[in-house]
């Protein structure tokens, strides 16, 4: 009652609001705290620096902006009813990592890994752009491998990038880049992601609880934050690297800034030139690239609206020397993401924020591979060649792929006192095609042929409320709506609520429903999915209509000055979800799920555990989750191949002077689960013809799918950066030349188990990544 | 080095050192049983082994005969004891490395009534050391013929063909829209010589089925354009032209589980089909017979 009485009290005033913003560049510092220490009000940006403070007594208030990696900086206000606008700009902080912050009682904060996301309910995780480069990447900082080593997500080997979320396939999480789907961000295969890291400011990952504004997915959403480009003077930064080179420009533009961030890799440029000068033998005639561009313009008041576009192609195309000096067999594959957004920013008054956005994104592929025939061999005892003008090539390949999606969405966020309020649309129109049409000498039940088109329509509207109950009790509450048309409407409830109990120790709960209209045809339990991150994204079967899931999350956060400890426990359960048929064997799967699927449900449940803990220069950090990810189908359950029991990762980043760093990753957990062999045994085949029971082969027996585990998973990784700064042409320039070594201790660590029936029976095993340094030099200007 | 170090260098050394590969152990040798029932038959016959591995190594496994199990068929009410037959083969066997012959573990009887198709048939076997096995298949109705309506002749290369022959059959059958597998085979009456098919599918060529026992698979179809591919006679043998046999072949569920993984890329077998406390198969199939000329070109 007393808290009603407060919160009634408390509904008139002024309104404070305005933009937190780095010093010099003008950039906005995604998530931000405002506050105003006399009246224990607070208020945090979010990922555009905006934040309102509404019913603000009448007086002079000081009020204080902070942010991660940037000093705080403290205004004095005067408010006498009506809107008041500051804006802050806040000077970025010299050293990386001098301290460990502590933004609230409840939670630690920290530059170098990932920190709750604010909200009431169980959080959500961000991962600042500064924590993406300290952990040792593959090659080269990665996105998508440093959400990787968050508890949440699993990975289904060293050699993939794609998200497994707390026992969800990949994809059944959503990766959105300026509130747009995105496709397959990956390169070569999924071995790295294609999300340019200079263009990232922050990574939010949702692995449960998720608000009723999350995306349509029912086990995640990791949605990347991009920058929006100084806008004090043209900057440019860089990195050369092993694999790829890129490049970021960003600056003023008119009112407001631009952002230009591209990569590309240079192998295949360079070894296609040494081939045809024919200084090699050999060339790599695989090569990627990618660009993002963004374009932020203000409007009226704190108003932005912002045009951005990304781009990234890969493919393998082989020149005609090489075709006819490896036996005629050529490829010309080519694929990638494309995407296209508009997001426009307007408060339509200080305490109700318009958040709109229209755009257009697809993935696409081409795949055709050809064999020359008829041609004049030239055979020695290693290689066959064939001269010139001689045979023809004959189609063995064809396959085509195709996701796109366009959206129109539009969010109202209303400011109060203790209360937020949001609500918003989307649409989506949807529309994919995929087809392998002509494939020779594969086995077709591992590479079926197949076409399949869908074009799934769907809208989702959602509205939910924030309210700060007291001071101590947050809670929130809403509904998101699922309209997909013939695959059926959803509706689904999200709560969550967190309790300050003590300054230090807070608690929290929630759950939700969720649906998703879409699904991957690629089968995770087939070995390509170890090598292949791309999803085939398809619609829901019509027999299936919506996948659907349902969890239940509770935590408990500990924090002091120097130590943070969080605890997470969940429970989830997916329905209508797509499933494999039987295939014990990942070798023997199929690679693509079409038409012979099973509908099945899936159940995960786990416990996460992160502590981090900074002593002097040096920021601890250990992760250990506990998991359990199901299916079941047709009377089966079995264990997610993704699945790793334990996991238990531990990080240690250094402050090497004040300008580098020191830091390394240990991540030790079970083996993923695979099918046992029970015995060997020769398989006899009836001829009705004879009437003889006559020996087809011989051949290891399996037992249930899954029932067992390969070896345990060991890798250290360790990487080193250090930053120079000089003057070169007038201006300062800082040099950072980084070094990184994956899997330091060259631990055979297993990714798939193959039984050996001639001779001594045994198990043989397929490796993950081995002992893999790397190093390359980044700048900025 | 404080404790926890200790812990951990242990902890790495000891996953450091994996060894590549490991040995694959177990613990028993399992019992195999292979039977199918083929509808109209007037006789039923279960094989029964042990799947033991050969003392040297690289000599891979063989069945010994089970020569003292109690062998039961059941139909409905009536139950038939199969027993081991004194003389002769009826059931025959041929495991690659045969130390013993496996046709001795072969358990036979008449059936009265002949297998019925549509009938649900069920399997007791009891071993000596008190081991129940189990199994039940229903026996699938055999496939009508409907094209060719008139006596056909199928062309045969001698030596294989290169390219997609014109020069084809067509096939169409009804009634085997229920059968878990369907397979198409031709059959010489010279047996010293095998005809090897091919389905020609239209867009794309043509599927060659060299594998196993040079069947078709065509389940789920209703029709088929079949081409001869080749003929092979031992040697001495020729074969210009003469009477054959078209076979179209429905099987039920548990044998199209059993043969499933034979056509995959690197075979792997279910430990089981039709089949509880033993490995192998209990399955059935019903066939028709359209008679053709085999005509070699």
């Amino acid at each position: 009652v007393l808290d009603l009485l407060v919160l009634l009290a408390a509904l008139t005033g002024g309104t404070v609001h305005g933009v937190v913003r780095a010093q010099g560049s003008l950039e906005p510092l995604p998530h931000a705290t405002v506050s105003i220490a006399e009246l224990k009000r607070g208020a945090p940006a979010d990922a555009k620096g905006y934040f309102v403070l509404t019913d603000i007594p009448d007086g002079r208030w000081r009020a204080e902006a902070s942010a991660i990696g940037y000093d705080s900086h403290a205004l004095t206000i005067v408010v006498a009813g009506g809107t008041v606008r500051i804006d802050f700009e806040l000077p970025l902080r010299p050293v990386p990592m001098p301290v460990l912050e502590v933004r609230s009682a409840a939670t630690g904060l920290t530059e170098t890994a990932a920190v709750p996301l604010p909200q009431p309910g169980p959080p959500g995780v961000r991962v600042q752009s500064r924590a993406l480069r300290t952990v040792p990447g593959l090659v080269e900082p990665d996105v998508l491998r440093a959400i990787q080593t968050l508890p949440s997500v699993a990975a289904m080997s060293d050699y993939s990038s794609a998200l497994y979320v707390r026992g969800g396939g990949a994809d059944q999480s959503m990766i959105t880049l300026d509130g747009m789907p995105l496709f397959n961000p990956y390169h070569v295969g999924g071995i790295f992601s294609a999300i340019p890291i200079d263009a990232v400011s922050a990574v939010d990952v949702w692995a449960g609880a998720m608000p009723a504004r999350a995306g349509d997915r029912v086990s995640g959403s990791v949605l990347v934050h991009t920058r929006e480009g100084g806008r004090d003077r043209v900057r440019s930064s860089g990195a050369v690297g092993l694999l790829s080179s890129n490049l970021t420009v960003d600056g003023p533009l008119a009112a407001g800034s631009f952002l230009v961030s591209g990569r590309r890799t240079y192998l295949d440029a360079m070894s296609n030139a040494a081939y045809a000068l024919r200084l090699t033998d050999l060339t790599v005639p695989y090569g990627f690239w990618d660009v993002y561009s963004k374009a932020t313009l203000p409007t009226r008041g704190m108003g932005t609206i912002s045009v951005s576009g990304y781009l990234n192609r890969e493919g393998i195309h082989m020149p005609e020397r090489m075709v006819r000096e490896m036996d005629g067999s050529k490829a010309a594959f080519s694929w990638g993401s494309s995407l296209l957004a508009v997001n426009l920013r307007q408060p339509l008054s200080p305490s109700v924020l318009l958040q709109a956005r229209a755009g257009y994104t697809d993935f696409r592929g081409s795949f055709d591979a050809w064999e020359l025939r008829g041609g004049d061999f030239h055979c020695t005892i290693n290689m066959c060649t064939i001269p010139p003008g001689t045979g023809n090539y004959e189609h063995v390949v064809s396959a085509t792929t195709a996701a796109r999606d366009l959206v129109g969405a539009a969010d109202l966020t209303w400011y109060r006192t203790r209360h937020t309020l949001r609500a918003g649309v989307q649409l989506d129109a949807l529309r994919f095609d995929h087809q392998l049409l002509h494939i020779e000498d594969v086995d077709a039940s591992v590479f079926p042929v197949f076409s399949t088109a869908s074009a799934p329509r769907s809208v989702a509207v959602h509205a939910e409320e924030e309210l700060s109950v007291s001071s101590r009790l947050t809670a929130r509450a809403g509904a998101r709506v699922l309209m997909a048309g013939s695959l059926g409407n959803a509706v689904l409830p999200r709560i969550g609520a967190n309790l300050q109990i003590t300054p230090h120790l807070a608690v929290n709960a929630g759950g939700g429903a969720y649906a998703q209209a879409v699904r991957s045809l690629r089968n995770d339990e087939s070995v390509a999915s170890s090598f292949v991150a791309y999803d085939l994204i398809a619609a829901q079967p019509a027999s299936a209509g919506l996948a659907r899931g349902v969890d239940a999350v509770a935590g408990v956060t500990l924090a002091n000055e120097n130590t943070a400890i969080r605890a997470d426990t969940y429970v989830k359960r997916m329905t209508n979800l797509v499933l494999p048929p039987i295939s014990r064997d990942p070798m023997n799967a199929p690679v693509v799920v079409v038409d012979e699927h099973r509908i099945g449900e899936g159940f995960a449940r786990g416990l996460e555990i992160t502590a981090q803990h900074r002593q002097g220069r040096a920021e601890l950090s250990l992760a250990y989750a506990l998991s359990r990810s199901d299916r079941q189908a047709d009377g089966e359950r079995y264990t997610a191949r993704f699945e790793r029991r334990h996991l238990v990762d531990a990080s240690a980043v250094y402050n090497w002077t004040d300008r580098g760093t020191l830091s390394a990753r240990l991540a030790y957990g079970s083996g993923q689960p695979t099918t046992p062999v029970i015995g060997i045994t020769e398989m006899l085949q009836y001829n009705p013809v004879t009437g003889v029971w006559e020996a087809a082969h011989s051949g290891a027996v399996l037992g249930a799918h899954n029932a067992a585990r390969l070896p345990g998973y060991l890798r250290l990784d360790v990487a080193a950066r250090r930053s120079y700064s000089r003057r070169w042409f007038g201006r300062p320039v800082t040099v950072t030349p980084f070094a990184q070594v994956l899997n330091v201790l060259n631990t055979r660590n297993v990714l798939i188990g193959e039984a050996q029936v001639y001779g001594s029976p045994r198990m043989s095993y397929m490796p993950q990544l081995p002992f893999l340094p790397s190093f390359g030099l980044e700048w900025n200007h | 080095m404080s404790k926890a170090l200790r812990l951990l260098v242990l902890a790495v050394t000891l996953v450091a050192c994996e060894p590549d590969a490991t040995a694959l152990t177990f613990d028993r040798d399992p019992v195999v049983v292979h039977s199918v029932l083929e509808a109209g038959a007037t006789s039923a016959a279960v094989l029964v082994a042990r799947i033991q591995r050969n003392a040297a190594p690289g000599d891979g496994v063989t069945g010994v005969p089970v020569t003292d199990a109690q062998v039961r068929l059941i139909a409905g009410t009536d139950t038939v004891i199969l027993t081991r037959p004194q003389n002769g083969r009826p059931c025959r066997a041929s495991y690659q490395t045969p130390p013993a012959d496996a046709s001795v573990g072969c358990y036979t009887a008449e059936l009265p009534a002949g297998v019925q198709a549509g009938s649900e048939y069920r399997l007791l076997i009891r071993l000596a050391d008190g081991t129940l096995i189990r199994g039940a298949t229903t026996v699938p109705h055999a496939p009508v013929f409907t094209q060719p309506t008139a006596p056909a002749e199928l062309h045969v290369p001698r030596t294989p063909g290169g390219e997609v022959s014109t020069d084809t059959l067509q096939l169409a059958w009804s009634g085997a829209a229920a059968a878990a597998r369907l397979e198409v085979r031709v059959m010489t009456v010279i047996r010293e010589c095998g005809v090897t098919l091919r389905h020609v599918t239209g867009l794309f060529g043509s599927d060659i089925q060299y594998s196993g026992l040079m069947a078709i698979d065509v389940t789920g179809r209703q029709s088929a354009s079949i081409a001869g591919y080749m003929i092979a006679c031992a040697q001495n043998v020729t074969f210009d032209r003469g009477p054959g046999s078209l076979m179209l072949t429905a099987y039920d569920a548990n044998y199209s589980r059993y043969v499933l993984n034979r056509t995959r890329a690197r075979p792997l077998h279910e430990a089981a089909a039709g089949i509880d406390g033993a490995w192998g198969v209990f399955g059935a199939l019903a066939t028709a017979h359209r008679d053709v000329t085999i005509v070699a070109r």
